[in-house]
């Protein structure tokens, strides 16, 4: 149902370092006419393929100094894929969108996923 | 007014003074162009979503907030002072109607001197959260604070349940709504006089809470309330919700007609030049750097000019002000308060229509943050800010010109930095924001029902 509903757009999370130690790009499908402003949304966003299992979603206004007012909850659809809920960007502007992925025992890494919020 | 300030050069407090002192030798309205102000096409495209207001949101823990019959019942007790300890307070006495739903003050008087300034009530229907600290999550929920803290009504459930019970028009109208008043209800030995809960407070982890039975030594109302039964005690409190229920469906109503502003929009967005005039030049201009330079817009924004979230603008505590965390209590005492959207008398139990409280976060990062209000009617509802410290819309914009220093509480927002206007800039800031009063709300909501009592 949810996968009908939503807009997929891609975005590439940029390079941790040297090209050739960067994580695999992430997928982030959001609702359609994108992320909404200021309303709490889901989305689902999909590891494509890469090693790992999601263990966290965040999200910050890094300019700014401040994040998000919600804890975004998410829950596995399978094949690298996730249904998050709770997200709430409740400011225009530049955004960072946090998935922290961790593959047995090492440390989580974080993709960073851009996002310009405009106003709507 | 706006916290943010992205990417915008520091502004020495002497320069800006300069600006102020220039200014005086200039007339300002010598200068006022007659041409429609031109917006490039981002300031165009950002102050087309500023308007129309849309309809209100909808409200899932009240199903009787778009009630008529409910609303005449809040407007009933809204204005009844009554609902007061010394029968000398109202809902109005705060949020009077000739004083922009508010009341003129720097820091409300109930029955005491509070802490904080009475936000308007116009627009109130359109907020996620209530008070400056958003510890409420409704309007309905929001209403057992004024009632029933000693400072402000001093008023106490148990005592509604009595009043309403003992006046026909109110006990009818109640049961038309709610059903049957709880059985005794108007007999003073099982709703006792003065009895109330504690109000929710925030979990300190360091210091268990006092018992009911230890706040009961030292608080009659807390003593009345632990005498009573705890069927009783539900019920009052049942009651309560019940009458906050009508307060909002009351309170949902003040909502402006379109304003000037909202008139241009109307004309920018068809380009038709006569709507347009529908604000003066100087307000243009204001509009302009309200979306532009200023960028007040980052927290001012959409149709309410506020996202109803809180923000730290850095505010320095002033001598003998007391300390106020802001929205970290407002977090934590929103999630254990038994009138919020989760508790039993909510009209949404569903997990899922709880979206604001079961994905709130804690974060202490928001210890100074204060809700940013809307601006919509602001001219009318001086004075400004979460402790009423500014008592012009032009001394606020002053603020955000020097953003003068001083200790404040937890951690500015880092892109709030001074902006470089001049003194035509800030007059035509203040013009903008007057151009956002709307039509006042219709006369016969602006005092109590008229119809005779029973």
């Amino acid at each position: 149902m949810l996968s009908r509903a939503l807009l997929l757009l891609c975005f590439l999370a940029p390079a941790c370092g040297s090209p050739d130690d960067s994580p695999p790009p992430v997928r982030v499908e959001y609702p359609e006419g994108g992320p909404p402003l200021n309303e709490h949304f889901s989305f689902v966003v999909d590891l494509q393929g890469q090693a790992g299992v999601l263990v966290d979603v965040d999200a910050d206004m890094p300019a700014h100094g401040h994040g998000i007012n919600t804890d975004p909850e998410f829950e596995q659809l399978g094949d690298g894929r996730y249904r998050v809920d709770g997200m709430l960007l409740h400011m225009p502007g530049a955004w960072e969108l946090y998935f922290d992925v961790k593959d047995g025992d090492s440390e989580p890494r974080r993709i960073v996923v851009p996002l310009e919020l405009e106003h709507k | 007014m706006g916290d943010i300030r992205g990417g915008r050069i520091a502004v020495t407090i002497g320069l800006a003074a300069g600006v102020v002192l220039a200014s005086l030798t200039a007339p300002l309205g010598s200068q006022e162009p007659e041409a429609p102000v031109r917006l490039d096409d981002r300031e165009r495209a950002i102050a087309l979503t500023l308007s129309p207001l849309p309809a209100l949101p909808k409200q899932v823990s009240n199903r009787f907030a778009d009630d008529p019959a409910a609303a005449r019942l809040g407007q009933r007790l809204f204005y009844d002072a009554r609902l007061s300890k010394n029968g000398d307070r109202s809902c109005a006495s705060c949020h009077s109607p000739g004083l922009g739903w508010s009341d003129g003050l720097a820091l409300s008087q109930g029955i005491a001197e509070l802490n904080r300034n009475s936000p308007s009530l116009l627009h109130a229907g359109y907020q996620r959260w209530l008070f400056w600290d958003g510890r409420a999550d409704s309007l309905w929920a929001q209403i057992q604070w004024p009632l029933e803290h000693p400072d402000e009504m001093g008023f106490a459930r148990a005592d509604l349940v009595r009043l309403i019970s003992g006046d026909a028009t109110l006990r009818r109208e109640y049961e038309e709504l709610f059903g049957p008043l709880p059985e005794g209800a108007s007999n003073p030995d099982r709703f006792r006089a003065g009895g109330r809960p504690p109000l929710p407070a925030p979990v300190d982890p360091f210091r268990p809470a006092p018992s009911l039975e230890q706040l009961a030594e030292a608080d009659e109302g807390h003593a009345a309330w632990l005498a009573m039964s705890e069927d009783d005690r539900t019920e009052a409190s049942r009651v309560l919700a019940n009458a906050g229920k009508a307060i909002e469906a009351f309170e949902r109503k003040l909502v402006p007609g379109p304003s000037a502003f909202d008139r241009y929009i109307e004309g920018l967005r068809d380009d038709d030049a006569e709507l347009m005039t529908a604000i003066s030049p100087s307000a243009q201009r204001g509009l302009r750097t309200f979306v532009g330079k200023a960028q007040c817009v980052n927290c001012h924004f959409s149709p309410l000019l506020s996202g109803g979230e809180f923000h730290n603008i850095g505010l320095a505590v002033e001598d003998g002000q007391p300390f106020d965390a802001g929205r970290p209590d407002g977090i934590n005492t929103v999630r254990v308060d038994p009138m919020n959207g989760r508790g039993a008398f909510s009209d949404a139990q569903e997990w899922a229509s709880n979206v604001k409280l079961r994905y709130l976060r804690y974060d202490e990062h928001t210890y100074g943050a204060y809700k940013a209000p809307t601006l919509r009617n602001a001219a009318v509802s001086a004075p400004y800010m979460h402790d009423g410290r500014f008592a012009t819309l032009e001394e606020v914009v002053r603020f955000y010109v020097e953003l003068p220093g001083g200790p404040p509480i937890g951690h500015r927002e880092e892109t709030l930095l001074p902006v470089d206007l001049n003194e035509q800039e800030i007059q035509d800031l203040v013009a903008f924001l007057e151009s956002l009063q709307g039509a006042p709300v219709p006369e016969a909501l602006r005092r109590p029902l008229e119809d005779a009592k029973d």
